[in-house]
């Protein structure tokens, strides 16, 4: 059975497969480097349970089958050839087993060919449609003439039409196959070069995710490891973007893992509310623009070409894309790198952030009210004064800038010190010391600024002797905790839900009287749940409420949407599509909570924004945790 | 063509939350240095003409010891080409405004400007005089106030416009060189990108050294009157001021006094009580027989 000419062929495909992966090096050139985590228990446990795909039930289930059929496949014909399996006496079950698996694998892929054609993709716009296609339908016919071949052998064997149980499918082929070992031999040859073909197709469609998603796999990092690449700064030569030699290799790799599946897009806030940003598409134009670009190294123009500003600018970077996709790419770091890029290199900030950006760099927060209202809260004496030193045992609250200056984030600073205050924590503030942690110039792209605010944050904070920081905050929290050890300043930082739930389970706060209300439910903030993986405190909190009934959200947990207030959306005008928070707020109605608690004054200024833009005669409140935590302590928090 | 743009830095005022009066109610926190927001402007403009004309230079000029370092880098980031910074020996609160152009011309003649723009006036002094003073030693033509300039480089002209109030906004032709001060623009502020942030860093501050004033003969100061003393209004506690208005009378400076008296008694002690009230304010004359 096995010709010379196979073995050729073999060796030709081998040699495509190689150098096409190899021409593809260029464009990883940049070397992997010690820190970069192989995870290989990971990559085996993935392909054995692919639980990141099983997430939507039915195309993980038909993508679990195609994996372990195509495996399963090419373990018995390689047995069948090297003869430990003799054709004809291969077990009866394995025979069984095979002819389901083939119906099963047909099945599957006609459901992914279905898909495929009715993709988002096609009415989003991506070109490479018929390209996408071509695997599937190899597929299929793989799996026919395997039939085929199958059937050809049973005739030969059975002397025409007989039903076999050992191959039930199999030999309903039979039916119009004639017992000739010719034609046999014909069929197994298509059913071959089928096969080589559909390898040769691996690395130059969609196909090559099996190699490059499983490579992203390996090397895959927790959320809060950011992998864009660091700003250079103070270096001899002005630096005028982001080179190519700057990127990571795992941000390339990401790109090129990304199989368009869709899955980021169907969860993205932007894209759910109309406006122009669509995940899955930005990463293929971005993979094609490194296509032309890298091998190159152009620098300039790397992403401007054919990715409008319009959408650079409508992501709220709440990472429900990274959670989402399957294979570990990361759109979000993607899009704050071209935001960068736009800030950085030409200067092209949108125009009503300006003014924020300004008083972020001449006052030091984004209202624009300076250093001496900031301490309002210590001038009041409902914060303890600071001189900028912290005791050994004294933890410090950091404010932050909606703290300081919001109203409805103002009362939840008071509330937090009521009950650090009556949980016997000593803490003391950095009052008018305090600067913006940096978060708007960061996740609008001004990198440059973030850096001087946070080294100014971190000499004050070093010179202070600051070890431990509550903040109730959870873009304050995300910056300092993950961001701020690049620039030299490692301190344990806290949620303030985590210390409240501290504080609740050592019996040292009791929460005593019931709320106003008694159906919760809860909004998850996108930089505590998915950023941080913090959700189960605020569930915690709210189940001690005295008679409180919880009920979560249709998206709760990694699932939550996000208020749009996030990635610098609370300073951008929404111009296109519906407003975000209203999304969530229509749902937030939807539900049958009364109060939708939350503990981000991001979210909480949105949600109560979306909330009151419904013009219902009642609506659910938002709350912030720390205010309904006091308030059921039986402090009342006015202003 | 070389662009002159005078920048002053000023200590700006935001807030009021001293609690000292002789320091006028200011705490250190109250104050940050900036960079004149009508200089601003001023330079706004010059960088319109840096975009559509080649080979223009843009000198920021400030004047005076250097404060607002990093705000001045900041112009220079924004698109300015050099940072020229007088020195003298004059002491910083000495300065009127025309000893400050003097100062200046200094400068700009060495410097060998085509255009001077500065700002209209600077929000903590508010005079708006030097740079009429400006063009006035300079014997130049001088514009007020304007709001846009554009430059014809063959004839070694510029347009100008300026708003003239009530919407109106005269257009004028103006010959090289020439003094403009600018109207505050309502514009958002621009970006730099990140190499003109680091090069704005690295660059150096080149600076003038001017020992003597001389001012112009021409125009002497002649007489100075001291500023009117503060009225001190003492309002009653029963004075009919709200809260807020009495709050701001203490802010600036009086005190409340007690100054009311209640009468009470029989008829005949009330009346002698007037009397001798009123005699001792001297408004009646004790009679002869007191006397």
């Amino acid at each position: 059975m096995f010709v010379a000419l196979d073995g050729l062929l073999i060796l030709i495909t081998g040699l495509v497969l190689f150098t096409a992966f190899l021409e593809e090096r260029p464009r990883w050139y940049i070397p992997v480097d010690d820190k970069t985590p192989r995870d290989w228990v990971g990559i085996v446990l993935y392909l054995l349970f692919q639980r990141p795909i099983l997430r939507k039930t039915w195309t993980g289930v038909a993508h679990l089958i195609v994996v372990f059929g195509t495996f399963f496949f090419i373990f018995i014909v390689v047995l069948d050839q090297l003869d430990v399996l003799l054709p004809g006496s291969q077990p009866i079950i394995v025979s069984f087993i095979l002819d389901i698996l083939g119906v099963l694998m047909f099945v599957s892929v006609l459901f992914f060919l279905v898909k495929g054609s009715i993709h988002p993709g096609v009415s989003l716009g991506i070109k490479t449609l018929p390209k996408r296609l071509i695997p599937l339908v190899l597929l299929i016919l793989i799996i026919i003439t395997g039939f085929l071949a199958e059937a050809t052998r049973l005739a030969i064997e059975n002397d025409g039409f007989t039903l076999v149980p050992s191959a039930p499918i199999g030999s309903l082929f039979t039916i119009f196959i004639v017992d000739s070992p010719l034609l046999m031999q014909v069929i197994i040859r298509i059913h071959f070069y089928l096969v080589l073909l559909f390898a040769l197709s691996v690395p130059f469609t969609f196909m090559r995710h099996a190699v490059t998603s499983g490579i992203n796999i390996i090397h895959r990092t927790p959320f809060s490891d950011s992998t864009s690449p660091k700003l250079i700064m103070n270096n001899r030569e002005p630096s005028d973007s982001i080179t190519v030699e700057q990127l990571n290799w795992r941000l390339l790799m990401g790109l090129d893992a990304c199989t368009a599946c869709g899955r980021c897009t169907e969860n993205c806030p932007a894209a759910l509310a109309g406006k122009p940003l669509l995940p899955a598409i930005l990463m293929q134009k971005a993979n094609q623009q490194m296509k032309d670009n890298v091998p190159k190294r152009i620098s300039a123009s790397l992403f401007e070409s054919s990715i409008p500003l319009a959408i650079i600018w409508s992501c709220t970077s709440c990472m429900a894309c990274i959670e989402h996709c399957p294979v570990y790419a990361r759109p979000v770091e993607w899009i704050s790198l071209m935001r960068r890029q736009q800030v950085m290199a030409y200067g092209e900030l949108p125009v009503e952030t300006r003014m924020m950006m300004r008083n972020l760099e001449d006052f030091g927060d984004p209202l624009g009210k300076g250093p001496a209202i900031r301490s309002k809260g210590v001038d009041n004496h409902w914060l303890p004064t600071s001189s900028g030193k912290v005791k050994k045992d004294q933890t410090l609250l950091w404010v932050g800038c909606s703290g300081a200056f919001h109203p409805e984030a103002q009362l939840t600073i008071k509330a937090l010190s009521v009950i650090l205050k009556e949980g016997g924590i000593d803490f003391v503030t950095l009052a008018n010391k305090e600067l913006c942690c940096g978060e708007p110039a960061k996740s609008l792209g001004d990198e440059d600024l973030f850096i001087n605010i946070a080294k100014k944050n971190i000499a004050q904070l070093n010179r202070g002797g600051v070890k431990e920081i509550i903040t109730h905050c959870p873009h304050c929290y995300h910056l300092l905790k993950n961001e701020y050890p690049e620039l030299g300043g490692h301190y344990a930082v806290r949620h303030s839900t985590e210390l409240i739930v501290e504080l609740i389970q050592d019996n040292k706060i009791e929460l005593k009287y019931a709320l106003n209300e008694k159906q919760i439910t809860i909004h998850d903030p996108c930089y505590l749940g998915r950023a941080n993986n913090i959700y189960q405190p605020l569930r915690d909190i709210c189940k001690t409420f005295p008679g409180a009934r919880l009920t979560e959200l249709n998206r709760h947990h990694e699932n939550a949407f996000c208020c749009g207030g996030g990635g610098g959306n609370m300073w951008l005008h929404d111009k296109l599509g519906s407003p975000i928070n209203q999304l969530r707020a229509k749902e937030i109605d939807s539900s049958e909570a009364k109060l939708a608690a939350t503990a981000c004054p991001f979210c909480l200024t949105m949600l109560r924004d979306g909330l009151s833009s419904l013009e219902k005669e009642s609506v659910p409140k938002a709350v912030d945790i720390a205010v309904m935590v006091a308030s059921s302590m039986g402090f009342s928090i006015t202003e | 063509m070389k662009i002159i743009v005078c920048a002053k830095q000023i200590r700006h005022t935001y807030a009021r939350t001293g609690i000292n009066p002789d320091e006028n109610y200011l705490a250190e926190k109250d104050q940050l240095l900036a960079v004149n927001p009508f200089d601003e402007s001023a330079l706004d403009i010059a960088l319109k003409i840096k975009k559509k004309l080649e080979s223009v230079e843009i000198i920021i000029l400030t004047l005076g010891p250097l404060l607002a370092e990093e705000q001045l880098r900041r112009l220079i980031a924004l698109g300015g080409d050099q940072l020229v910074r007088i020195e003298t020996e004059v002491p910083e609160d000495q300065f009127s405004s025309q000893s400050k152009a003097i100062f200046l011309i200094k400068a700009i003649k060495r410097l060998k400007g085509d255009l001077i723009l500065c700002g209209k006036e600077s929000l903590d002094c508010k005079s708006g005089q030097v740079g009429a003073f400006l063009a006035h030693e300079l014997n130049l033509p001088f514009i007020s106030g304007i709001s846009d300039c554009k430059i014809d480089p063959q004839k070694q002209t510029a347009i100008v416009e300026r708003k003239a109030g009530t919407g109106t906004i005269e257009v004028w032709n103006s010959e090289l060189p020439a003094v403009f001060s600018v109207e505050l623009n309502r514009e958002p502020p621009g970006v730099s990108t990140l190499s003109a942030r680091q090069y704005a860093r690295r660059c150096s501050i080149e600076t003038f050294y001017f020992d003597q004033r001389s001012d112009d003969e021409r125009l002497t100061p002649f007489y100075l009157y001291p500023p009117m003393p503060r009225t001190r209004y003492k309002p009653a506690p029963d004075s009919c001021l709200s809260s807020f208005d009495r709050v701001q009378l203490l802010l600036t400076g009086s005190q409340i006094q007690k100054e009311s008296e209640i009468i009470e008694g029989t008829a005949t002690e009330q009346v002698r009580k007037v009397i001798s009230f009123l005699k001792e304010r001297k408004i009646l004359q004790p009679t002869q027989k007191e006397k």
